[in-house]
């Protein structure tokens, strides 16, 4: 425990990295002390831009989503006047109720149950009752409804930052911008699909994270499901020479991309999806080549992407599209909440086969998410036998350019995770 | 409902009964034999939920989906369920609901307690079942599960619910 002792408050040295050796560890206290996932709460998800919602989620006036960011209840409405995209506090400026309880919904006022305070879309104070005994001069404005310190919008996708320091969203997001943009310009206009999967796993958020943007397990963990799709027609060779790689996209974003050895729903025909949807999707896939070139449209129609936007967003463009967040409760405990997005003008029975193909894989009851959450189970139980301190996470440090399935977006992760929790990248 | 008698509502019970015991003792041969070839299997994500081709949904196979799904926990290899949560489940407040295309509607709720090495599970709910006789048997056609935690965040779901 003397490294726990040293270091383990102040969050420094958990990551070691050597070059010269081609050594990339990082150790296991990061995934198991308490003290590390305070600091995490403070510096990361206080400071960094976290993901909230789709603008599609919030077309009309009035439309709001409830959501947790951070661990903290908030909620995003589109303002009636003003027409914008707003993040509010989910507290009431009286007392502290809970102000927006439910879900989803559209409304013109928010009303505080507890002393029936209203507010507006635009989050301003507009009634209470018994306003007579405030006329000793309450400040109406400062008790309104508070916004999140920061909230940016990157084509549809609005983040939120608690740090009003923080730099801008697009400065933020640097490298991995492009590949945002892959895949909104793949789908036109692109929406947050009805519903979502809401799933916990008994391992540390980081876990999760690595996996997400991990090509090298596919093989190994997922090998029953890469069967189902041989049997069921799929040619996974057709995958081969997509140009796998995967990349180190600068502030702790990462991504790997690899042809599909599977059907794409954005248009990657596969047997899986019937010969109906055939003619649609060769259209669909040629559309795009004449679009954005031969070579971008082929990346958007036959190359998989995980990306994973630091510290907690990913968006896996694999056999559907699903933007995932991920949460920690505790060291050894994550919450998920996972997406799929869509275009909009989607034909009925293709956005069927997606929903189909996005079950097929991934969500608490497919037949590959659930494997992946037994592995990070496996690992945070593994680690309380102790003995090993750090883990490794070296693959492909030797190469020019790493491949998918090495580990080089992972590392991406813990380098600006330890300058972020220690304090450095400030 | 009227016109159900003891005796068939009792024939009723019975089989799902049975569905039960199979599920819960991983008998998977006994488990897909229970389902007709147009059988729907369906765990909705969220509470209001109400169609799986347009909405998010945590299970919803078709026959040959079950028969993947089956054909997977088989393989030994389905490692959320190497080794095999150890189940056992309650089923009550069966009643007949009514008649859809000819198939009889039946409600329950449930409770299973699913333990693993990861600890024990509760999972509660409400199941909707459409039932067919099919040579002289009951076969399901239809098995809804809507957990009264939908709306919250899962465990991994990979067992038979
Ligand atoms: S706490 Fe909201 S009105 Fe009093
Ligand atoms: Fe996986």
């Amino acid at each position: 425990m003397s490294l726990l002792d040293d270091h383990v408050v102040t969050g420094t040295g958990l990551v070691d990295e050597d070059t010269g050796r081609g050594r990339f560890r990082v150790h296991r206290c990061a995934m198991t002390a308490p003290e590390v996932l305070n600091r995490e709460l403070a510096e990361i998800f206080n400071r960094c831009w976290l993901y909230v919602g789709h603008t599609s989620e919030v077309t009309e006036p009035g439309d709001y989503v409830r959501r947790s960011v951070g661990g903290r209840p908030v909620f995003m409405v589109r303002a009636r006047k003003s027409g914008q995209v707003k993040v509010f506090h989910n507290t009431c400026p009286h007392r502290g109720a809970v102000v927006c309880r439910a879900d989803t919904g559209n409304t013109k006022i928010f009303q505080c149950f507890y002393h029936a305070w209203t507010f507006d879309t635009e989050g301003r104070l507009t009634g209470m009752p018994g306003r007579d005994a405030y006329e000793g001069g309450a400040d109406f404005a400062e008790l309104s409804l508070r916004e999140v310190a920061r909230v940016e919008e990157y084509r549809g996708f609005v983040f939120a930052c608690y740090d009003p320091e923080a730099v801008d969203l697009v400065t933020y997001l640097g490298q991995a911008r492009e590949y945002l943009d892959l895949v909104v310009d793949a789908m036109g206009e692109p929406e947050i699909v009805a519903g979502s999967n809401q799933y916990s796993i008994n391992a540390n958020w980081k876990l999760l994270v690595e996996n997400s943007i991990d090509g090298y397990h596919g093989p190994s963990t997922h090998d029953t499901y890469i069967k189902y799709i041989v049997s069921q027609g799929t040619d996974i060779r057709s995958g081969a020479g997509g140009g796998n790689a995967g990349y180190d996209l600068g502030n702790g974003h990462g991504v790997i991309e690899y042809g599909a050895p599977w059907g794409r729903p954005i248009a990657k025909w596969d047997p899986l999806f019937g010969e109906n949807a055939r003619p649609g999707m060769e259209q669909t896939a040629q559309d795009l080549a004449r679009r954005f070139g031969e070579s971008r449209g082929h990346a958007m129609t036959h190359t998989n992407r995980n990306l994973l936007i630091f510290p907690n967003l990913v968006i896996n463009d694999i056999m559907a599209v699903t933007v995932r967040t991920l949460m920690p409760t505790a060291a050894g405990h994550v919450e998920v909440n996972a997406w799929q997005l869509a275009p909009r003008d989607e034909a009925e029975d293709v956005r069927a086969q997606r929903l189909d193909s996005f079950l097929t894989f991934l969500g608490p009851g497919g037949f590959a998410t659930p494997d992946d959450l037994e592995a990070l189970e496996s690992c945070q139980q593994g680690f309380a036998s102790g003995g090993v301190e750090w883990s490794d996470i070296s693959r492909g440090m030797g190469r020019d350019r790493a491949k998918h399935d090495d580990e080089e977006q992972i590392r991406a992760f813990w380098r600006q995770w330890q300058a972020v929790v220690e304090g450095s990248a400030r | 409902m009227n016109g159900t008698t003891e005796q068939e509502l009792r024939s009723i019970e019975l089989f799902l009964y049975r569905e039960a015991r199979y599920a819960d003792e991983h008998d998977y041969d006994a488990w897909e034999a229970l389902w007709t070839d147009d059988a729907l299997y369906w765990v909705p994500a969220d509470e209001d939920a109400n169609d799986p081709r347009t909405q998010v949904s945590v299970i919803y196979d078709n026959r040959n989906r079950i028969s993947t799904r089956l054909k997977q926990l088989r393989t030994g290899k389905r490692y959320s369920q190497s080794p095999p949560s150890n189940l056992r489940r309650l089923l009550t407040n069966i009643e007949v609901l009514g008649v859809d295309k000819g198939d009889t509607v039946v409600g329950a709720n449930f409770f299973v307690a699913e333990s693993r090495e990861r600890g024990t599970q509760f999972w509660a709910g409400r199941v909707t079942y459409h039932l067919r006789i099919v040579d002289g048997e009951f076969r399901m056609s239809y098995k809804k599960v809507k957990l009264v935690d939908s709306d919250r965040a899962l465990p991994t779901m990979a067992f038979l619910i």
